[in-house]
């Protein structure tokens, strides 16, 4: 098993050099680039802009472009800036006369001159929140889906043409038909006008915390003012959390709606197929129950294109949350490349093609290893 | 057992008194005393108490929204409305804004020399920054010539308050807390425009960019979103400082505890514990409605179509909100679109730089539609530079009829034959058949390829009313044969591209508009934030030679003129002349301004004003609870 996640891992370095070199190509044939906005700005010296088409590579060919961006990423940058001292000199890699806040951190992605941060910090948030705040959503929508939508289904086919069969593919095809912004939308209406959360309970609506949790610690440090480590979960901020869990359900609930109805309607014609399959007339003539039947023998062989389906599931996952995310405020990756693309603000669409590919690249493999250890027939050779 | 009984109900009284007692301190907590700051000369405000409760009581956090990100947290070089909703709790300035009769605010007195070029500011005793520092004549010599004079800093400041023939005031220290400032001509708004300066802590300056006296560019990007709240503190005296900030989610301010302004029972303002700006760059307005409606906001803007919403939730479930969201009058400021006459693209450069396709794109722009169909009638058409409500409008009922009939010429309203016949008499036709004009070679003369007469119109995301405008405006172009396509950006991203002039035409709002010398920054050549023509050569003004040179020149002298006019009669006339030569050249395309709308909860939030940022020291929340807590 080790050898063949080693394998697996070591096939993702190649494609993923072709990622970031479709991506980073994607970027470059657009016309202009982020230096060239500045060049009419009276607040850039000349000098100044000769210096950032240095440092980037701006000034030479496409290839060398390519290549100190992904030296950046890699292995690291060229210059040390020792001006602030609070920062760890090892992280902290280049600066320009302290006219911009040029704190890069590595892997460096590039700067984003639109929110004058590093565009590492522009995606994933400022402390990494919204890679956080990504990942929880993501995981526990990817949950709250399969864990609903495989049971569903299996009923449904089970019980083909029935009444609930016929109810749950009613609700299949308005899931699949109703696009997420409307269902974030009526989630609002139904939130705030009807059941009146905020008025009765004292509950809020968008976002991923309410108002007074926003800047509030998750755990405490020793001095009251101070912050703690995020792990530290002896000294865990709890109402902040418990609040979090009251925003996080609407997004889950929202993005899992349509997943679930694609999964089920999956699932559903996966297992009606398989039922029909001769083995498993086989193993009824046998005499084996129908729950062995349907569970040990039909199930195990219909979810595996379910599994493998997995890796392609996430990426699917991230593009419903964007939609949630733009209408109830979120602050994931997902809106903050959603931001990127529409202020043409390159470093950090670049980082957010590279991140998405990543993750792509990762569910795949998760699926691969999913797939395996569920699928007696695929071997680790 | 009697005696138990009774010693029993005694102790248990005594609980209930105590409890109560401790209830009152907790929920009634007392306003601190200003005569706690020895030797301050506070400045008095007159608080008219509240109909429904006599006397303001403190604390509390109110809560609001904003739906753009703030660029920075400097009240120099910042141009976005989004940032001075930060600065202005941050920072204060020396008098208040009323142009013929300025008020004290950090300088309790002024005194203007007899030809009226000196004007001497005597600072208010004991006056302090947020952090305890005290504010001396230094920290307002400083601000004025480190950090708005040098050229290398960005600031529309210096644009206000130079003197009529562009030079900037000399400044002497008199005293230990006098300050004077000496103009080359008399010029109307001098003492007004110095007055509404905000003052910084040079300490704090000094602390956080270190060369700024020798390299004053650095002070462009001080005062960033990622400076730290706590290394800010004290660089204001304005009455909160900044705790946190989050640019994509929230601002929180505290009280000043040295805030120099009490009501007249020696209570020290603000009345408030804190504010906290919820910031909301993406789907904005619709969440600040669902917000406000959860009971989230104490106020918010709504947008016309909210009210009726709201009005619904009042009848229906007896929300506690105003009847008078609508004010009646219109916003502070100008709505306009603006084509950037230094666009990349050569083709529209040559074309955006004509004044007849100005004036064509202003004829296709119907505000009367807009103003209907957007704003559901609460907004007002604007044509010229100033906002309707101004005393300087062009369009002010009294004017003479030859006055009116100059006016005329320059209202563009919405006439799509007049604009198609505009464009076709420039010779921009379409030529190859596919409903979209194109652009000639060498149009008037100007040297570009040949081009489609297509381009972007950027708006701010989150603004739902500014998008239906720039679709309407682009539907409407579509009908003549140019295509606009609308797109959105953060508002940080579109004053960049404002400032560089690397944009084709954006959809924006700038606000004040009520005083015309207060726009210098955008008229004039060397305006900070002349954005239709960011390259405006100014050694251009004394040679111009084509139409679009002359008309910076003109633009120049008006304002020159206008600000050292020194009777108001004089200053009209000036004004209406500036109006109408900026009606005619159409440099931006004013659209229609919305009424001032504003929802507060009645249940909570006094002494507002309709305006509770601007109202911040005085603003309280009933029993000393705000939505915020």
């Amino acid at each position: 098993m080790g050898n063949f996640i080693l394998r697996r891992v070591l096939y993702m370095i190649p494609l993923l050099w072709i990622v970031s070199v479709l991506a980073f190509l994607l970027i470059w044939i657009q016309p202009g680039d982020f230096v060239s906005s500045f060049k009419l700005n009276p607040n850039f010296s000349k000098a100044f802009i000769a210096q950032l088409e240095k440092f980037y590579g701006l000034d030479q060919p496409v290839y060398v472009q390519y290549a100190l961006w992904l030296k950046g990423i890699v292995c690291c940058t060229d210059v040390i800036d020792e001006k602030d001292p609070s920062n760890p000199v090892a992280w902290k890699v280049w600066s320009v006369d302290g006219t911009f806040p040029f704190v890069h951190y590595n892997p460096y992605l590039g700067y984003s001159f639109e929110q004058r941060l590093p565009a590492s910090q522009a995606l994933f948030g400022i402390n990494g929140e919204a890679l956080a705040f990504t990942l929880i959503i993501t995981v526990t929508t990817l949950f709250f889906s399969w864990l609903i939508a495989i049971p569903i289904g299996i009923y449904s086919a089970t019980h083909k043409y029935s009444f609930a069969d016929h109810f749950f593919n009613f609700f299949s095809f308005l899931g699949l038909s109703l696009p997420n912004f409307v269902l974030a939308m009526l989630f609002l209406m139904l939130m705030v006008s009807v059941l009146q959360v905020g008025a009765r309970f004292g509950l809020g609506v968008g976002k991923l915390l309410d108002n007074e949790f926003l800047t509030a610690c998750w755990s405490f440090g020793k001095a009251a003012a101070q912050c703690g480590p995020w792990w530290d979960l002896f000294h865990y901020n709890w109402p902040k959390v418990v609040n979090f869990l009251w925003h996080l359900w609407p997004p889950v609930l929202i993005v899992g709606t349509a997943n679930i109805a694609s999964l089920v309607r999956y699932m559903r014609g996966n297992l009606l197929d398989v039922l029909g399959e001769p083995y498993v007339q086989t193993a009824r003539a046998k005499g084996l129950t129908e729950r062995i039947v349907v569970y040990k023998h039909a199930v195990r062989n219909a979810i595996n294109p379910l599994i493998s389906l997995l890796g392609f599931w996430i990426p699917l996952t991230f593009e419903g949350i964007l939609v949630v995310a733009y209408v109830l405020d979120l602050h994931v990756v997902e809106a903050n490349f959603w931001r990127a693309i529409s202020n043409e603000d390159q470093p950090v669409i670049l980082a957010g093609l590279l991140f998405f590919g990543v993750i792509l690249l990762l569910g795949n493999l998760f699926s691969d290893i999913l797939l395996v250890m569920v699928d007696p027939k695929i071997r680790y050779e | 057992m009697r005696k138990e009984f009774a010693s029993l109900s005694l102790l248990a009284l005594l609980v209930v008194v105590i409890w109560f007692a401790t209830v009152n301190v907790v929920t009634a907590s007392p306003c601190p005393r200003i005569d706690q700051q020895k030797d301050l000369n506070p400045l008095v405000i007159e608080i008219m108490p509240d109909s429904e409760t006599a006397k303001p009581v403190c604390g509390g956090i109110m809560t609001s929204h904003l739906i753009a990100r703030p660029i920075s947290v400097n009240p120099i070089t910042g141009i976005d409305a989004s940032t001075f909703e930060l600065t202005a709790r941050i920072y204060d300035s020396l008098l208040d804004g009323k142009i013929d009769n300025p008020l004290p605010r950090m300088a309790e007195a002024w005194q203007q020399s007899d030809n009226k070029q000196t004007v001497t500011l005597t600072l208010r005793k004991g006056i302090k920054f947020a952090n305890g520092d005290p504010v001396t004549v230094e920290d307002v010599r400083f601000t004025f010539e480190n950090l708005i004079y040098p050229k290398e800093i960005a600031s529309s400041d210096r644009d206000v308050i130079a003197c009529g023939d562009g030079t900037l005031p000399v400044i002497r220290v008199e005293a230990s807390d006098k300050i004077s400032f000496t103009c080359t001509i008399r010029t109307r708004t001098f003492l007004a425009f110095i007055g509404l300066i905000e003052i910084l802590n040079k300490k704090k300056v000094l602390e956080l960019v270190p060369n700024v006296e020798k390299s004053p560019k650095d002070f462009n990007t001080a005062l960033s979103l990622a400076t730290s709240p706590e290394k800010m503190r004290g660089i204001g005296a304005g009455p909160f400082v900044l705790t946190k900030l989050d640019p994509g989610s929230v601002a929180e301010f505290a009280r000043n505890p040295f805030y120099w302004e009490s009501d007249k029972d020696h209570n020290q303002l603000p009345y408030l514990n804190g504010i906290r700006i919820l910031i909301a760059p993406t789907d904005g307005q619709v969440l600040a409605l669902a917000s406000f409606r959860n009971g989230q906001t104490d106020w918010f803007v709504p947008r016309p179509d909210d009210i009726s919403l709201l009005q619904a939730d009042k009848a229906s479930r007896g929300f506690p909100v105003n009847d008078d969201i609508n004010s009646g009058f219109p916003l502070p400021g100008t709505t306009f679109w603006v084509l950037s006459w230094t666009a990349k693209n050569p083709a529209l450069q040559a074309a955006f730089r004509a004044k007849e396709f100005r004036q064509a794109m202003s004829y296709l722009t119907d505000r009367a539609a807009i103003n209907k169909n957007i704003f559901n009638g609460l907004g007002t058409e604007i044509y010229w530079s100033l906002n309707p409500l101004s005393e300087y409008y062009v369009e002010r009922p009294g004017q003479p009829q030859a006055v009116i009939d100059r006016v005329n010429k320059t209202k563009f309203s919405f006439d799509l034959v007049k604009a198609r016949e505009i464009l076709d008499s420039l010779g921009l036709k379409d030529t190859d058949g596919d409903g979209i004009r194109e652009i000639p070679q060498n149009f008037q003369g100007r040297g570009n390829p040949a081009g489609k007469l297509e381009f972007a119109l950027s708006t701010n995301a989150g603004n739902t009313l500014r998008i239906e405008i720039a679709q309407q405006i682009a539907n409407d172009a579509r009908r003549a044969g140019v295509l606009i396509n609308v797109d959105t950006k953060d508002a940080a991203v579109l004053f960049d591209k404002l400032q560089t002039g690397d944009y084709e035409a954006i959809l924006t709002s700038l606000s004040g508009g009520y005083v015309p010398e207060s726009s210098a920054n955008v008229f004039t050549c060397d305006g900070n934030l002349h954005f239709f023509n960011v390259i405006c050569p100014f050694e251009k003004r004394n040679n111009p030679q084509v139409d679009y040179e002359k008309f910076e020149k003109k633009v120049d002298d008006f304002y020159g003129n206008g600000a050292v006019a020194q009777e108001i009669k004089e200053a009209k006339k000036i004004w209406d002349d500036a109006q109408i030569l900026i009606g005619e050249f159409q440099p931006m395309i004013y659209i229609v301004q919305m009424n001032a709308l504003f929802a507060y909860r009645t249940d909570v939030l006094r002494n507002h004003g309709r305006a509770p940022l601007a109202n911040q020291d005085v603003v309280y929340c009933l029993n000393g609870k705000c939505r915020g807590g």
